[in-house]
């Protein structure tokens, strides 16, 4: 009996040093585990956000060409019948625009609201109206009621598409229809 | 023996506890990688795919325009530069078709019309170089080939860390009549980095050609980054290589306020 009490402390005695490094382990385990689903998740939705706006782009432009206002509504109107996970905006720019602003123009207009006057303008029923397009779910702020700060703003996707406009130009007192180059500009968040 | 065991439980018990931390350690690192790692592929597919879009746009884009068939800008006559005069719009390609079956040439009209065309539509993409060309698939050699590139002055702000900085930069607009067919992938292609092309086929008649398919060509865009390259420097320069394989001059070059002035 003597002998065996020698190493013997008590029965949690005995196995308390094996159970830090178990603790430890499993602690560096679960947070490793949250960290790499966490990552897994945004990657996932980031991908699927971009995945969505390639699909809206390609359904917004067509084939690059936009032959008037009622037209690009019209697709727009189909795009927005269906149901997102995130909001756009999308506007189309006269290709002699300097794009430096476009964070600007997309913060001051609202999805259903004001619409920033930079953006090209076309006529329906002699109604003037500027190429724009946008989306916001349910619940859901605008673009530029999402905050200034940095980490907030981090949270969109921007991308520019070349386009082939037909517009309006007047030279002296004639007024033409021309195919003029332009830039589909689109934000996501 | 009972002895025994009863002194080395402990120990046993720890030695299996170290076991087992580092091989969590283990996984908890394989773990890291996977997330550093996760994603990065179908991101690269997906800039991949943006880039095929962009390049088939603009190429799309080229193609559709009006142009003015004088060769001169659509938006000095808005403004009222050349005094209100009816200008006579058409497409691009039908002016590269008429020139095409005339002369199996472009005009100097027309090729102003193409430097503006690509001006106005790459424009808003501003650290992008490009070349427009169209290739004859019989023949092996291009019809026409057009380089837009940057050129600046590289001035030394600290010459130990090798740092300069670019002055005076300036897009310039190359019309080139190249000899061989492989000075692209030769001369700039295979130094620029990722090059994103976009290719289509296209037909122009030829009074040589009895087939009323006409002869046909590749037209294409190769779109690549902006980046400080000799080859590019010494492209206007025709006596020594790789200018004389060029064989280019100097058609527009566009200051960074988008004024443009041709040569």
């Amino acid at each position: 009996m003597k002998i065996s009490k020698k190493g013997f402390i008590g029965s949690i005695g005995d196995d308390l040093p094996s159970l830090i490094p178990i603790v430890f382990a499993l602690l560096i385990f679960f947070s490793a585990f949250s960290a790499t689903l966490s990552v897994y998740n945004s990657e996932n939705a980031s991908v699927s956000t971009d995945m969505g706006m390639l699909a809206i782009a390609r359904s917004l432009k067509g084939d690059s060409l936009l032959l008037n206002l009622s037209q690009f509504e019209k697709r727009c109107d189909d795009l927005r019948i269906q149901k997102y996970p995130y909001n756009f905006m999308v506007a189309v720019y006269g290709a002699e625009k300097d794009l430096d602003t476009v964070i600007a123009d997309f913060a001051e207009t609202r999805v259903n609201g004001d619409i920033s006057d930079s953006f090209l303008t076309g006529e329906v029923e002699d109604e003037t109206r500027s190429y724009f397009c946008g989306y916001r779910k349910l619940g859901s702020k605008d673009f530029g009621d999402i905050g200034t700060g940095d980490k907030s703003r981090e949270q969109y996707s921007l991308r520019y598409y070349p386009v082939a406009v037909q517009t309006k130009v007047i030279i002296g007192t004639q007024e033409y229809y021309v195919i003029i180059p332009g830039v589909l500009a689109m934000i996501i968040w | 023996m009972v002895k025994r065991k009863m002194d080395c439980r402990a120990q046993a018990a720890l030695t299996d506890a170290l076991f087992f931390l580092a091989i969590v350690a283990a996984i908890t690192a394989m773990l890291f990688f996977y997330m550093t790692s996760y994603g990065n592929g179908m991101n690269e597919q997906l800039d991949a795919f943006y880039t095929k879009d962009f390049a088939a746009d603009s190429l799309k884009v080229i193609t559709y325009v009006n142009v003015l068939r004088d060769g001169t800008e659509l938006q000095k006559h808005i403004d009222g530069a050349y005094g209100g005069d009816a200008p006579q719009f058409d497409y691009l390609l039908t002016l590269m078709k008429e020139d095409y079956s005339d002369t199996q040439e472009f005009s100097p009209q027309t090729i102003s019309a193409i430097a503006l065309t690509l001006n106005s539509v790459l424009k808003p993409f501003s650290s992008v170089d490009y070349s427009f060309y169209l290739l004859s698939e019989s023949e092996k050699k291009f019809l026409f080939l057009m380089l837009s590139v940057h050129t600046g002055v590289l001035t030394p702000d600290d010459p130990e860390k090798k740092k300069y900085s670019v002055d005076d930069v300036k897009r310039v607009f190359y019309s080139c009549k190249p000899i061989n067919q492989d000075v692209l992938s030769k001369h700039i292609n295979s130094y620029v980095g990722q090059v994103d092309q976009s290719k289509g086929k296209i037909s122009f008649l030829d009074p040589d050609v009895t087939d009323s398919l006409g002869r046909p060509f590749i037209i294409g865009l190769d779109v690549w980054i902006s980046r400080d390259l000799p080859v590019i420097k010494d492209l206007g320069d025709q006596l020594t290589q790789p200018g004389k394989d060029f064989n280019c001059s100097v058609i527009m070059s566009c200051g960074d306020g988008g004024e443009c002035i041709f040569s």
